[in-house]
């Protein structure tokens, strides 16, 4: 018979116990390594990665100063700068005004990563009030610092019974994450 | 007593299957890679943690002053006229039997040791095997292994040491 060397059973045991806690301890390590890996890849993606497009929240009619005012979040952690805006004016069956376009309007407004900001856009001056069946689109243009394309958002302001005496009319919620408080309320 | 113990093995089982249920949904890929390598060499050592296992009760049985069924263990040792054999003897052939399964068993965990090693060592020129390994997916195996092989070592060195326990005694009763 080979001899097989060792203390007892009871010795076995308790070092097959001790080798047990180092290797958990290592495993755990391990464990909270590669976590902590996928952690960090995860935020260097959300930092890095995608370029988030901003997001419309909530657009109103602003009937005193005649204007569309629109509150863009930028959901991502990098700044978006707006170029640029558009109008698009459809008239509904109630309004007198024509159809009309404004292209091109300077914006220059930069957006800081997790915040929102108001935009205002002007309508045509002189232009007759907004009815309600009246359809604004409104087009923003921006840029992203990790790209030089031009990137386009545009948003469709239906004109219905409460926008048109100047209501908010907010979006469908946004997941709760990465949404910071507007740095204006509307008034 | 037994019934004690019946439901502390419950209450662990139960709580391994919540766990094992939690952490698959929430696992990384080394987690995974670490379960896989578990059960990867609990296979390769099925042999083992059976054989070793059913030596260790053996032997218990035999110590506790019960008489076990010789035909396992005469089929395990390996003898051509095993039923000749004293119970030591049968016990120690059988545990010599299950040797080469130990070598081979130990021989891939100490391969996958040196390879996970090797790729800790590598030169910064780890872009090419991060393709393979994946931030190190084969350290996950070899933890996984490394529990598999804590348990047929520790099954084995128990069976071992009850055999040579017994063997002690036939000895001091014999002298």
């Amino acid at each position: 018979m080979k001899q097989y060397r060792s203390g007892s059973v009871q010795s076995v045991v308790i070092w097959s116990l001790v080798i047990a806690l180092l290797l958990g301890f290592a495993i755990g390590s391990f464990s909270a390594a590669s976590r902590a890996r996928a952690a960090v890849a995860a935020a260097e993606a959300l930092a890095t990665g995608i370029p988030p497009s901003p997001v419309v929240t909530s657009a109103r009619y602003d009937k005193a100063n005649d204007q569309l005012v629109l509150q863009i979040l930028n959901p991502g952690l990098v700044p978006v700068k707006l170029i640029d805006q558009s109008l698009i004016f459809k008239p509904g069956a109630a309004s007198q005004q024509e159809a009309y376009a404004l292209t091109a309007i300077p914006l220059g407004v930069e957006i800081a990563p997790l915040s929102a900001v108001e935009v205002q856009l002007k309508l045509k001056p002189e232009s007759k009030k907004l009815e309600v069946g009246d359809v604004l689109a409104a087009s923003v243009s921006y840029t992203h610092p990790f790209s030089r394309d031009l990137y386009v958002l545009t948003h469709v302001f239906s004109v219905n019974e409460e926008a048109a005496k100047g209501k908010e009319q907010k979006e469908p919620a946004q997941p709760q994450m990465n949404q910071p408080k507007p740095e204006k309320e509307g008034k | 007593m037994r019934i004690l113990l019946a439901i502390l093995w419950a209450i662990l089982l139960v709580l391994a299957a919540w766990g094992l249920a939690v952490g698959l949904l929430l696992a990384t890929p080394q987690e995974l890679a670490m379960l896989l390598g578990f059960a990867g060499f609990m296979l390769l050592g099925s042999r083992l943690v059976w054989g070793y296992g059913a030596i260790g009760a053996f032997a218990e049985a035999i110590g506790r002053g019960e008489n076990p069924d010789r035909a396992p263990a005469e089929a395990g040792s390996q003898q051509a006229e095993a039923e000749k054999l004293s119970i030591e003897t049968l016990l120690g052939f059988w545990l010599v039997a299950l040797d080469p399964y130990r070598y081979a068993f130990m021989a891939v965990y100490v391969l996958l040791f040196l390879i996970s090693l090797a790729l800790k060592l590598v030169l910064p020129v780890t872009s090419f095997w991060s393709l393979f390994t994946g931030s190190s997916l084969i350290e996950g195996v070899f933890w996984g292994a490394s529990v598999a092989a804590l348990l047929v070592w520790a099954l084995g060195a128990v069976a071992a040491e009850q055999v040579a326990e017994l063997a002690k005694k036939s000895l001091a009763d014999a002298g």
